[in-house]
């Protein structure tokens, strides 16, 4: 393992660079910044932590922005890390060192910020790690597996002051901001309901049969379970078959498009900072929801094939918002349905901006690592949909109605419910 | 019929979840259940034990693979014989199962725990981690005598001991700002004179 102090960083170079340059000499014009070149000072050092497919798209917009440079990934998995190393350099000529530890991206004092695109286990701990390194973060959603690392996410990106963005990137998306507008504006007069597409609820699968451990230099398999309970190796959940397994992911598929669409109903609704005060599983592609002030959050069956009854052609994660004048729903493929026509005169959006794209988040988070200010989907925001998300999943769980304290946090008597808000991770993973 | 009933016992195994509690024991209980099958009663167990559970995960905090899910189980069953029992594991752990242990102490904020972890946290020969562990968990039980310790390890300890010290007491100054706040809303919004809501708006 590289001693990451023995490297340069980024100001180090800057600090002698300066000293260097008492003597009269030649700057080239990039290096100040003129000629369409960022000038050093103005850079984003960027670092990576477990990108797989996703996680590349997310990076490719960090690498269209002219800032942003790439100089490390850290995974457990060796291929995937050499992966993102000839990624980086094929479509942004940036020579990025792959690495397995995770710590050797978050201990280099020349990195602003990290893009952590782990499986959903690491998704706030390695957040966590970070932000105490002094790095801001951009994570992938969910960005919690439970009720209490929410909780601790925000408290944690609070405490040590960092720019934090959770990867629900459709706040950044025409679409769905247009809709969240008309909503805000009184467009469909008062708000009365909210609705949130999902998957269908399942159950966790059983373990994976077991299977000879690969050499640690080819997949660390105690590094890539990190806080995640023990369970014996099998190679399919290195290759992205960790989902639906207990303890790897979260929320029996209710936050796999819930961590989406729940976020964008918190903001239609104009209830971050708060959740629902009633949890209620209809079935396994229904939970019903209602806030304090009597607005319902209805979460209800989309998917990939358009299942559920959503209008045509609005794409995955659909969303709607319905007031007492109107209603207004938006899809991942740009496009918006509405009450009336008349509900979008002189408004304009992209109907090429799809949901899945994250280029205008990624931007937006990139503002905010330069000026200081939290972006939209910051780590409060994420801390009340992501509790949202949970407490709805909970419900379908033990299959029972049951009501939530936004004071406190934490189901009203049912103590049941209330040990499922975290479990222990596994040591010595700790914040 | 032992293995009628074992049948009968594994044949509910099939689903994910267990209903109840002496189902869960009776898996924990059964030598042909599987890892998975003893993982899940923990899980359950974490869910509705009791401290009829305890003395059963217990034993499993030194078991290699189930040691994560017997420490998550006694982490959330609220009676206090599962906090004693996690102390009277600090002694008999070590490794990655003492820092777990430990940690969850921490989660519990088991006073009891106090003398223990700040004994680990303050001896030289305590492995690093470990003594990180103990200096985390000791600021979040957060009493007076718990945060001496920290603040001594903040004061006293070597590099490596001071910056785990000034994490914990940050993150517990932030706890306290936290409950602060909470008190202050309360009094905002209590039925009392204007210039006691504007002191809480302070």
């Amino acid at each position: 393992m590289k001693n990451p102090s023995q490297k340069k960083s980024r100001r180090t170079v800057l600090k002698t660079t300066a000293a260097a340059i008492a003597m009269p000499m030649i700057i080239p014009a990039s290096a100040l910044g003129r000629d369409g070149a960022v000038a050093p000072s103005n850079r984003i050092v960027l670092g990576g932590v477990g990108l797989g497919g996703r996680g590349r798209k997310v990076l490719s917009c960090f690498l269209k922005q002219p800032e942003v440079q790439f100089v490390t990934v850290a995974d457990p998995q060796k291929e995937r890390r050499e992966i993102v190393q000839r990624y980086t350099k094929k479509v942004a000529d940036q020579d990025c060192e792959p690495v397995q530890d995770m710590y050797e991206v978050f201990e280099r004092d020349d990195i602003d910020a990290v893009l952590i695109a782990t499986g959903d286990r690491w998704h706030a701990m390695a957040s966590m790690i970070a932000a105490k390194h002094g790095k801001d973060v951009y994570s992938e959603k969910p960005c919690s597996m439970t009720i209490r690392e929410a909780q601790e996410l925000d408290d944690t990106m609070r405490l040590y002051g960092r720019v934090f963005q959770a990867g629900t990137q459709r706040r950044s998306v025409e679409n769905f901001a247009l809709a969240a507008k008309l909503a805000h504006t009184g467009k469909l007069g008062n708000i009365t309901s909210v609705h949130a597409g999902i998957l269908e609820l399942t159950e966790d699968l059983p373990w994976l049969p077991e299977e000879p451990l690969p050499d640690k230099s080819v997949i660390d398999w105690e590094r890539w379970l990190g806080p995640s309970p023990w369970r014996p190796y099998n190679s399919k959940y290195c290759q992205g078959r960790w989902r639906l397994h207990h303890g790897l992911a979260t929320g029996y598929r209710l936050l796999e498009w819930g961590s989406h669409t729940v976020d964008l109903c918190q903001w239609g609704a104009q209830t971050d900072g708060t959740t629902p005060v009633e949890f209620e599983a209809i079935n396994d592609t229904t939970v019903h929801a209602k806030y304090a002030n009597g607005v319902k959050l209805i979460m209800r069956l989309s998917g990939f094939r358009g299942e559920g009854d959503w209008q045509p052609n609005l794409g995955s994660c659909p969303i709607r918002f319905e007031g007492d004048e109107g209603w207004v729903e938006a899809g991942d493929n740009g496009n918006m349905a509405f009450s009336d026509p008349k509900l979008i005169e002189g408004e304009t959006f992209d109907e090429k901006h799809y949901g899945t794209d994250p280029i205008q988040h990624v931007r937006n988070f990139l503002d905010c690592v330069k000026s200081r200010e939290q972006p939209v989907c910051n780590a409060s925001v994420a801390r009340y949909g992501h509790i949202a998300g949970h407490a709805a999943a909970i419900s379908w769980k033990l299959g029972r109605k049951m009501g939530f304290d936004p004071q406190t946090e934490s189901f009203v008597g049912d103590d049941e419910a209330n040990r499922m808000r975290s479990r222990a991770r596994r040591a010595p993973w700790h914040i | 019929m032992k293995h009628i009933l074992l049948l009968i016992v594994l044949a509910g195994l099939a689903s994910v979840t267990f209903a109840d509690q002496s189902s869960a024991l009776k898996v924990l209980a059964t030598s042909d259940a599987t890892i998975e099958q003893k993982a899940n009663a923990c899980d359950d167990l974490g869910r509705v034990g009791t401290a009829d559970a305890v003395p059963v995960l217990a034993d499993l905090l030194a078991d290699k693979h189930l040691h994560d899910y017997a420490r998550d189980a006694l982490e959330r069953i609220p009676d206090p014989a599962a906090g004693k029992a996690l102390v009277n594991a600090l002694s008999e752990l070590k490794g990655a199962q003492l820092t777990g242990v430990i940690i969850t102490l921490g989660d519990r904020a088991a006073a009891p725990a106090v003398p223990a972890l700040s004994k680990l946290a303050q001896k030289k020969d305590t492995a690093p981690q470990v003594r990180a562990a103990a200096i985390t968990s000791l600021a979040q039980i957060g009493d007076d005598q718990s945060m001496n310790t920290v603040l001594s390890v903040l004061e006293n300890g070597d590099a490596q001991a001071k910056s785990a010290a000034a994490q914990a007491t940050l993150a517990a100054a932030a706890r306290l700002e936290r409950a602060a706040l909470r008190l202050k809303q309360k009094v905002a919004a209590a039925d009392v004179a204007e210039h006691l809501k504007a002191a809480a708006a302070q």
